[in-house]
């Protein structure tokens, strides 16, 4: 009776790693489309293929980098915050206020970060313990939190931020790798860690799929939710300081709109469904920095403003059509061998 | 033209590997009442569905006035004059009854435009003979159960429905309302309906019916004039099951009390519920669907916690408010919904078995999945699962290797107490004898097991003692040494006293 019904995969052997598997991935897709747009940019302005130039397009991209790491987590629940882009301005503003009030600086970033996680919490807990709807929470929130800053600043702008915001956007080290590429990688490192190698994540892909079955398997369903609404409000927080830096040190209270949409958008891109319970952080990382370059290259090539947003609009679709498009065939796939291996039986 | 309005010849109806009705009979007389009859799972529903055009048969004759026909959807039985009331009432809560009455067949202008005057005057001429304080006006949601049922005979009416299908209308109704119910289908029988009325009921069919059939997994039994059929020839023809070699022998041996459930109720579901269980006991809780079983494993399991009364756990009293609770002290839950409770379909094998607790494979903070991957292989051999990649995902499983993978999951935690609700449920008579093993085997090695079944022969076959429920109350407690079928299904329909 006791026949191994289990083929139990050789352990001590690693699973194999298939080269063609790998570089058929999304997360490899990703990466040819980086290059295929390195090579265009270097194609069209060959005068300007540098590494200086590199180095802004970089820059540029990446503070809305914190708000997409922080989004992988929120969708991978099958929720959604279009609040965070208020929430970074609202996070700027503590910051900026503390500092004209002669807070100490690092003092006065801890108030940032803090007001971040606040105003996640209180899309946590309407989402979580309340029930509500996330995007109707956020949505909401979103003009709550904005409305507030633009009683408090009015038409003014706050100036007075930490030195260092500006360096941290704009420098690099040894004058050749980005300060913000390196801090958006280390981020990306722990949200590697927390999403795939964890068991808080692990819960999230669990809830993401099927919150009532994590529910009767003794997961805290609410809490977790509570918790990822607040690492996105403190990432917001994060996402203040290199916004912050790089418009130069300066904040007003119409600043960031879009930056959620961006966020959300570079996630898809990345593979993360929005249904929840679906992808990985490699993807967005790499997808934060195919929308840098894409926008950048665009510009580079003359494109005005609005005709940028329409073709990376375009851009999005269809790289969303060929990831749904490749799912809907790998699920045919496995039924296919799912339903041999039965007649098999 | 054919005595029979609606005939149904060798009617075979499989989902997958599971046959939900094989080669069943069916002979509707015009303008009569017939009763339809069986356990939970006999097939009932999958009939109605059949009629209405909702799921294809695989083989097997229906003829309609003699003539045979097949439908494709419910649009085509409709339009033939086949109606049906489903057991869970299908109606649009938020619009107006006569919106709901009209719903799919509008009364427009030329132009396309709704007259609603019309409609409105129609439905109030439709509803008022069925009950005249019904508010064509007002929206489903504020009618009572009993009215909704009426709303939804008066769309069949308007649809000129000759033949009208009542699956289990007076489940959820009070003795009033059915007398009320009963008086409208005699009417409707005699203004030259035919009717198939779909009942758990004694009191319905003796009521009603002139004739009753019986289905009994997914079989036909018999049809017989009500008259001349004892009450006892009735329950043996539904529950009368050959129960040798189905069942294995049991080794448990019996131990102390773990768990005393003292008194609790929940508002609206259940009251004054009390029952222990012993170590290598397993406890069977039986009685109709809706009896409350399911929901009072839930409260014991902490998804909706009781109002009142207390539950012992080795002799200390706990305070259980969520699963986290409950899996905390020992007690674990294998829930009546594979797919939507049990299962996570997106994720491997694996990783369904270490959901509910993954401590033991964390190690300096990372998930070991290499460790995880071994005890999951470890547990499926035990339960004997048969999958051909622990990291498949659970949907490319039979159904019984699906709740294997769910058993998996709770022997991954150390439980002391299992409570499985319906753990055979849509699973074949193989598989079934398999999780009767693994159930003896659990009660064995000292886990207290709690059952939730319908199924009178697996109750007999696998439980060392018997709780029936029924209408959220404890109807009695037997020795399935002593009890018969009888006694049991006596106790959960309460033949006798007529009912509440």
């Amino acid at each position: 009776m006791a026949d191994n019904n289990i083929k139990t995969r050789d352990l001590t052997v690693d699973e194999g790693f298939k080269l063609g598997d790998f570089l058929k991935s999304w997360e490899m897709v990703l990466v040819y489309i980086l290059v295929i747009i390195n090579i265009i940019l270097s194609v069209v302005r060959p005068d300007l293929y540098s590494l200086s130039t590199l180095q802004s397009i970089i820059q540029s991209g990446m503070d809305v980098s914190p708000l997409v790491l922080g989004m992988v987590l929120v969708l991978m629940l099958g929720d959604i915050d279009v609040s965070c882009a208020a929430v970074m301005i609202f996070a700027s503003m503590c910051t900026g206020l503390a500092m004209d009030h002669g807070v100490p600086s690092i003092i006065a970033v801890l108030l940032g970060l803090l007001g971040g996680v606040c105003c996640g919490a209180i899309n946590g807990f309407l989402v979580a313990y309340v029930g509500m709807p996330a995007v109707i929470v956020t949505i909401s929130s979103s003009m709550l939190f904005r409305g507030i800053v633009e009683i408090i600043l009015n038409v003014n702008s706050l100036k007075n931020f930490p030195s260092f915001y500006v360096s941290v956007s704009w420098n690099n080290i040894a004058g050749f790798f980005p300060v913000s590429l390196l801090l958006f990688l280390i981020m990306g490192a722990i949200f590697i860690y927390l999403l795939q190698k964890s068991r808080f994540g692990r819960k999230l892909y669990i809830i993401g799929n099927n919150a009532t079955c994590g529910q009767y398997s003794g997961i805290d369903v609410k809490k977790t939710k509570l918790i990822v609404f607040m690492v996105m409000g403190l990432m917001s927080g994060i996402a203040s300081i290199l916004f912050v830096g790089r418009m130069g040190g300066s904040v007003s209270s119409s600043m960031g709109t879009g930056y959620e949409m961006n966020a959300i958008a570079t996630c898809v891109l990345g593979g993360v469904s929005t249904n929840g319970g679906k992808g990985k952080v490699y993807g967005p990382i790499i997808a934060t920095l195919i929308m840098a370059f894409l926008t950048y290259t665009l510009g580079l090539m003359n494109i005005d403003a609005n005709n940028r947003k329409i073709v990376t609009g375009i851009v999005l679709i269809i790289a969303i059509l060929i990831s749904n498009f490749r799912d809907s065939s790998d699920a045919k796939k496995k039924s296919l061998i799912s339903a041999k291996a039965r007649e098999a039986k | 033209m054919s005595e029979y309005i609606l005939e149904l010849q060798d009617v075979v109806k499989t989902f997958g590997g599971v046959t939900a009705l094989n080669g069943v009979h069916f002979q509707l007389k015009k303008g009569e009442i017939h009763a339809l009859m069986g356990e939970n799972g006999a097939g009932k529903s999958t009939f109605i569905k059949v009629i209405t055009g909702v799921h294809r048969p695989n083989s097997g004759r229906m003829l309609l006035d003699g003539e045979e026909v097949t439908f494709k959807s419910t649009d085509e039985s409709s339009r033939k004059g086949i109606a049906a009331i489903y057991q869970h009432v299908t109606a649009f809560p938020d619009l107006s009854v006569t919106e709901n009455i009209f719903m799919g067949q509008e009364i427009k202008s030329k132009l396309g435009i709704y007259k609603w005057a019309e409609m409105t005057q129609k439905a109030k001429a439709l509803i008022t003979p069925l009950s005249a304080d019904i508010d064509v006006n007002k929206p489903m949601s504020t009618l009572s159960v009993a009215q909704q049922q009426l709303v939804e005979i008066a769309k069949a009416l308007s649809r000129n429905a000759r033949i009208l299908i009542m699956d289990e209308p007076t489940a959820s109704l009070s003795r009033n309302e059915c007398e009320q119910l009963y008086q409208i289908t005699e009417r409707l029988r005699d203004e030259g309906v035919s009717i198939i009325f779909i009942t758990h009921k004694f009191e319905d069919m003796y009521r009603l019916a002139t004739r009753v059939t019986v289905f009994r997994d997914a079989q036909y039994i018999g049809n017989w004039d009500v008259d001349k059929i004892s009450n006892n020839d009735l329950v043996n023809a539904m529950v009368g099951r050959e129960l040798t070699a189905m069942y294995p022998e049991k080794t448990a041996k019996i131990g102390d009390v773990i768990m005393e459930v003292s008194d609790i109720s929940k508002e609206g579901y259940f009251k004054n519920i009390s029952f222990n269980v012993r170590k290598g006991e397993i406890l069977a809780l039986t009685g109709l669907v809706g009896a409350g079983r399911t929901e009072v494993c839930q409260s014991i399991y902490g998804i909706m916690p009781p109002d009142s009364g207390k539950i012992i756990f080795e002799g200390k009293e706990v305070n259980i408010k969520s699963p986290i609770d409950a899996l905390k002290l020992g007690i674990g839950l294998l829930p009546e919904d594979r797919q939507t409770q049990g299962l996570i379909n997106e994720l491997p094998i694996y990783q369904n078995v270490t959901s509910a607790d993954m401590s033991k494979f964390i190690k300096g903070g990372v998930l070991d999945t290499k460790e995880e991957e071994k005890k999951a292989i470890e547990l499926c051999q035990k339960i004997q699962l048969k999958a051909s990649d622990i990291s498949a995902p659970p949907s490319s499983l039979s159904g019984g290797n699906q709740q294997k993978v769910v058993f998996a999951k709770l022997l991954n935690c150390d439980l002391k107490v299992l409570i499985l609700d319906e753990p055979t449920k849509g699973i074949d008579v193989g598989a079934k004898y398999s999780i009767y093993e693994i159930m003896n085997e659990l009660a064995a090695s000292g886990y207290a097991i709690i059952m939730v079944s319908s199924e009178m022969p697996e109750v007999f076959g696998v439980a060392d003692r018997i709780v029936v429920l029924r209408t959220g109350r404890v109807a009695g407690e037997f020795d399935p040494k002593e009890a018969t079928q009888e006694t049991i299904l006596n106790a959960s329909l309460q033949v006798k006293a007529g009912g509440q």
